[in-house]
């Protein structure tokens, strides 16, 4: 009796680390993560990285993969690139939304337009370092072994519509190498960013569709 | 005197109502045995994975990308997600004989006239799959099969092309009014490689694209 007792106890701690590979605990020093993050934004101008997406749709037990290239320049050029399998661009520039849908260039519907701007108002303000400022998120800090990790969960209900938690991963120097959106219907996306250069020249021309 | 109006009122309304029914269905004969259910069955039967269709709807020079999962759930029931082209979900939909549930709609998506019309044109498409109801033959030839389906509030027509063994078109009635045209591109056995869909009265289209083929992508 005592014997399973504490087996069961040993599977309930170890599993866990077993199944997920890091175990996940509260940020030791949030002070220096903060203050490192705003040091790493001072000083990156651009980002340009490769991304591979997986999306997880629960109600079909299936997952879908896409790839592509993002291009981020100081203060808010943005430009998401899906390149497989299908191809799919959104730039963000001055203001201003351009996608080109399999040559076809248009304007998004205001809506889903809204949307987009919420996701990559995020995605800037965290390269930014800005996003702690953000009074749509209440905020968890979190560590593993390998990374930082902030758990942000929307405070406001539009975006409650579509977002349960933003999980973002923070490599040591500070850029961010991972990131998991939980929706309500129990649906996730996880993009990874992979062969990140920072400070790279990114021409302008990136970031205008035509 | 007060027979006058009354004859006057028969007519009107026998004018009224024969005027509203389709001309498609005046000139109906039973299918017979030449019809059968895979020649309106579209989707693979496949469960073990999702089809991906790129989806752009075009509403009064709008535009939006998307992308719709499709597969088949278990033995009666077919799935369907609709998310942005980032991913983030818009709405789920569950299809079988006993109903179209919607479920995990975004607030904006939340309408019942878009969620009706949505239905209408998965039960179009759908209908080889989920049901097993006999059409009527409308027009018949070497070529085509013109089969004649009567639903609840709608009629339906499925073109039939004899040589390419497949549906290249549905329109869908509803009284004289054209609701839905859909044209079908597909190589037999295979699930659509396109599918384009109007709506003439709401100035709405649809086109989506394969992107992803199951494995097993036979229909039959």
């Amino acid at each position: 009796m005592k014997l399973n007792k504490i087996l069961s106890t040993f599977l309930i701690l170890v599993i866990p680390v077993l199944c997920f590979g890091q175990v996940m605990k509260p940020m030791d020093d949030t002070l220096s993560f903060k203050s490192g993050l705003e040091k790493f934004s001072k000083n990156t101008n651009s980002i340009q990285s490769d991304f591979v997406q997986e999306k997880k749709l629960k109600m079909l037990n299936d997952k879908v993969i896409s790839k592509g290239e993002l291009y981020f320049r100081k203060e808010d050029k943005l430009r998401w690139e899906y390149q497989d399998p299908y191809s799919y661009i959104v730039a963000l520039n001055n203001g201003k939304v351009m996608l080109k849908d399999e040559g076809k260039i248009t304007t998004y519907d205001a809506n889903a337009n809204k949307l987009f701007i919420e996701l990559n108002d995020i995605l800037i303000t965290c390269i930014n370092g800005n996003i702690f400022r953000s009074k749509k998120f209440s905020f968890r800090f979190m560590e593993t072994e390998k990374n930082k990790v902030v758990e942000m969960t929307p405070l406001n209900s539009s975006m409650k519509n579509f977002i349960d938690k933003i999980i973002m991963y923070f490599d040591p120097d500070f850029s961010v190498s991972k990131v998991e959106m939980l929706e309500p219907s129990k649906n996730s996306t996880v993009i990874i960013f992979k062969n990140k250069k920072l400070n790279a020249e990114i021409p302008e021309s990136l970031f205008i569709l035509n | 005197m007060q027979k006058f109006p009354k004859v006057f009122l028969y007519l009107i309304s026998f004018c009224f109502l024969s005027s509203c029914t389709p001309k498609v269905s005046q000139s109906l004969k039973p299918a017979g045995e030449n019809f059968r259910q895979e020649q309106v069955r579209f989707f693979t039967e496949d469960t073990s994975e999702s089809m991906v269709y790129k989806t752009n709807l075009e509403y009064r020079n709008q535009n939006f990308s998307s992308l719709v999962y499709l597969k088949k759930t278990d033995d009666h029931t077919f799935s369907m997600v609709l998310t942005t082209a980032f991913g983030n979900t818009m709405l789920e939909g569950t299809f079988s004989k006993q109903g179209f549930v919607f479920k995990n709609v975004v607030s904006y998506l939340n309408r019942k006239p878009l969620l009706d019309l949505l239905e209408h044109d998965w039960r179009l498409l759908l209908r080889g799959n989920l049901f097993n109801d006999t059409p009527q033959v409308y027009s018949d030839s070497a070529q085509l099969t013109v089969y004649h389906f009567n639903d609840v509030k709608t009629t339906s027509l499925y073109y039939y092309s004899q040589g390419k063994g497949t549906v290249e078109m549905i329109e869908s009635y509803s009284g004289k009014t054209k609701k839905a045209i859909i044209s079908i591109a597909r190589m037999p056995p295979k699930s659509p490689e396109g599918i384009s869909i109007e709506h003439p009265g709401m100035d709405l289209k649809i086109e989506m694209v394969r992107l992803k083929v199951a494995s097993d992508d036979s229909v039959e």
